[in-house]
């Protein structure tokens, strides 16, 4: 069975970007443009990694990520947040939201694709937070 | 023997005998006052007659007992007299010895006198032999002229010493003394203090009177204030004019001397200069510090204004610096997330290159569009840069505001066509003049035409008007879509720097466009707002000062390098006309830097910069 990875972003092209290569790559992707169409699709797909854009509409990143880790059928999922922000405050309110990783923009598709790789490929319970 | 028997002749005889006798003692008695003692004798005298006669029978019983009658009654008398005679005598010896008490003290007293006298006697010979004696002058005489002498030289040389110390405490005293007449007050006799003090010698000063030596003027003390100072022996503080013309300050007390005619004053003039001067020196020290603790004061509170005004300046850095960095994030993240799709489908195509024709065409288009809307976000970010920085240079020219609109028309045929939607120009046949920079004129209206072709439904109907303003002399554009309106809380912050309308998700843009048409039309006096019922679409007004106004507000005659500090706040019948700070920039564009704040701390550049939002 094939894994499914959930993309959320509110830039059209950012998510298109990313469904293709983790498409070619083989993972089934599922969609989502805001915080909450994002819930939507992580309760209902179940994916095992959430990559999460940090700034968009009706709940950002962190909110989406708190929310997540709160719940207790959800807090297995492996959360990676995008931000366009490089500051330390930010990878601050990341870890204070349980986020397990998090990207900045510009990010590397291929790298994207690297790391949801090797997170699938280790047991889900081992998956260890860690940085890039 | 009887007496009959005695011869009568030796009775006569002895009878004679007896009162010759008895006689004598009685005359006797008599003469030295005792009359006691005469009546007595008598009285036994005419008794022993009378005893005799009777016993000799010579006479007869009767007149012999009427004599002894009568010498008895004699006896008793002279017992009365005796008595009395004793008594005067009892008190006539008391009143002796007290006469004697009182003259033995007498004689003491005039023997101590005496020995005085004596004393001074020898005192005047040691001091002068005594005179010769006077002819026909007695010792006694002599001797009281001479003691009359003595007392008057002693009294002399009392005076003359006392004299002597008077007129040495006078003479040496420091503070000056003169004697007065007491109607003139002419100086009689000064002192040298006096002299020394008033720099007049004591023949001059013995032609004055006190009050002459006392500056003149208003203050200058009279007679009156003198006597008065006198009663109440309170010196008068006076100012005393030298005979150098210059001025000493003194305290003057007077005393009266004598009474009657004969009284003088004696006034002491106590030189107070040195103390004044201290005094005033004093003053001065003392007004001198108050100055000071007031400037301290002043500079105290001058201080605490200063750190209300810097803790305030404090508080709005702080808040700018806040709006700068949320600025900074919010330019970050437009920046980056076109960088990001262009990076993310350049490194695709690298890597799949094999894709298919459909898809490489569509990531190649991303990329062109991504990069198109990355150079456009950095020229606006220019354009407000310079704006704000003050660099904006208006190329100021005079046009006819109808083209400028109908080639913005033009303009936005491309993207009215992608929506399919078509601008519709109303501006009628009247030509409107007006001074300004062209291209910026275009930028506003092509700005305001591209949004509300983007924000408009598709196929929408925009409408751009030109008309008169409701102001006369003014120029009003408009332009209006039938897009979803703008909520009311959102009709100002639409102009705000990356603040788009609640709907603005999904549609491109840079959230710039309309902050810079707020800054053109500010920069040609003008201003634009928006107006907006919800579900019925927005219009967005545009008013520009006409062509003389505009012209006196762009200084157009006036020389290239003049920089508008100041013009008159342009008023509208506008719902939310901005503040009449907003109305002061410059030809040159000087609107509040947007990280200057060092430059104009006064202004309020949060008001460029204010609530820059996460965006979406």
């Amino acid at each position: 069975m094939r894994e499914t990875v959930l993309v959320v972003d509110d830039e059209p092209f950012i998510l298109r970007s990313l469904t293709f290569v983790l498409e070619k790559a083989g993972f089934k992707v599922l969609q989502a443009r805001d915080g909450a169409e994002a819930l939507e699709a992580l309760r209902d797909g179940r994916p095992r990694i959430a990559i999460l854009d940090v700034m968009m509409p009706k709940k950002n990143g962190y909110e989406v990520c708190e929310i997540v880790k709160g719940d207790p059928d959800l807090r297995g999922t492996y959360v990676v947040l995008l931000t366009a922000k490089g500051q330390d405050s930010a990878k601050e309110r990341g870890v204070v939201a349980g986020a397990d990783e998090y990207m900045t923009k510009p990010f590397s598709p291929s790298r994207i694709v690297e790391r949801v790789r090797e997170v699938l490929g280790t047991p889900r319970d081992a998956t260890a937070p860690r940085t890039a | 023997v009887s007496v009959e028997d005695l011869p009568f002749a030796q009775l006569a005889q002895g009878a004679a005998v007896l009162v010759g006798v008895a006689s004598a003692i009685c005359v006797a008695a008599a003469r030295s006052g005792r009359w006691a003692a005469a009546a007595a004798t008598l009285a036994s005298g005419a008794l022993l007659v009378g005893g005799g006669l009777g016993l000799s029978g010579y006479a007869d019983d009767g007149l012999a007992a009427r004599i002894v009658l009568g010498g008895g009654l004699g006896l008793a008398a002279a017992f009365v007299l005796a008595v009395g005679e004793g008594r005067a005598k009892e008190r006539a010896r008391r009143a002796a010895v007290l006469e004697c008490e009182t003259n033995r003290r007498e004689v003491e007293r005039l023997a101590g006198a005496n020995v005085r006298l004596e004393d001074e006697l020898r005192d005047v010979r040691r001091a002068r032999p005594a005179p010769d004696k006077s002819e026909g002058e007695t010792d006694t005489q002599r001797i009281a002229r001479d003691m009359a002498e003595v007392r008057r030289r002693k009294s002399v040389e009392a005076a003359q010493s006392s004299e002597r110390r008077h007129r040495a405490v006078f003479e040496g005293a420091l503070e000056g003394m003169a004697l007065l007449e007491r109607e003139t007050l002419r100086l009689v006799n000064v002192n040298p203090s006096l002299v020394r003090m008033t720099g007049y010698d004591a023949a001059t000063l013995g032609q004055k009177s006190l009050v002459d030596l006392f500056v003149a003027g208003p203050h200058q003390p009279g007679k009156a204030d003198l006597l008065r100072s006198a009663r109440e022996g309170r010196p008068l503080a006076v100012e005393l004019l030298r005979a150098d013309g210059g001025v000493a300050y003194a305290d003057v007390s007077v005393t009266v001397i004598g009474a009657g005619a004969e009284a003088q004053l004696l006034t002491v003039v106590r030189d107070m200069s040195e103390r004044r001067l201290l005094e005033q020196e004093l003053q001065l020290h003392l007004s001198a510090l108050k100055e000071r603790e007031r400037r301290l004061e002043d500079a105290n509170r001058e201080l605490g204004e200063r750190a209300v005004a810097i803790e305030e300046m404090n508080v709005r850095l702080q808040r700018i610096q806040s709006q700068k960095d949320q600025f900074v994030q919010t330019v970050s993240h437009e920046l980056r997330t076109p960088m990001t799709s262009i990076r993310s489908f350049s490194e695709i195509l690298l890597k799949h290159g094999d894709s298919d024709e459909v898809v490489r065409r569509e990531f190649l288009e991303i990329i062109n569009k991504e990069s198109e809307r990355l150079t456009r976000l950095v020229n606006n970010l220019l354009d407000l840069a310079r704006i704000e920085s003050g660099e904006a240079r208006l190329d100021v020219a005079e046009f006819d505001v109808r083209d400028v609109v109908a080639d913005a028309v033009a303009s936005v045929s491309g993207p009215a066509a992608e929506r399919r939607a078509t601008v519709r120009r109303v501006a009628g046949d009247e030509q409107r003049t007006i001074w300004g920079d062209r291209d910026k004129i275009h930028q506003l209206v092509a700005n305001l035409l591209a949004n509300a072709v983007k924000f408009g439904p598709e196929g929408d109907e925009v409408l751009v008007e030109v008309k008169d303003a409701e102001t006369p002399g003014r120029v009003e554009i408009v332009v209006t879509d039938h897009g979803p309106g703008i909520p009311a809380g959102e009709l100002e912050s639409v102009f705000e720097r990356f603040r788009r309308g609640r709907d603005a998700q999904g549609v491109p843009g840079t959230g710039l466009g309309l902050a810079i048409c707020r800054e053109i039309a500010k920069l040609h006096g003008g201003r634009v707002w928006a107006e907006s019922e919800l579900g019925k679409g927005s219009r967005f007004r545009v008013v520009l000062p006409g062509e003389d106004e505009s012209r006196r507000f762009l200084r157009v005659d006036a020389p290239a390098s003049v920089v508008l500090e100041s013009v008159a706040p342009f008023e509208d019948a506008a719902p939310s006309a901005p503040p009449a700070d907003d109305a002061r920039w410059s030809t040159t564009g000087s609107l509040p830097p947007l990280a200057g704040a060092e430059q104009r701390p006064e202004e309020e550049p949060a008001a460029s910069l204010a609530g820059l939002p996460p965006i979406r």
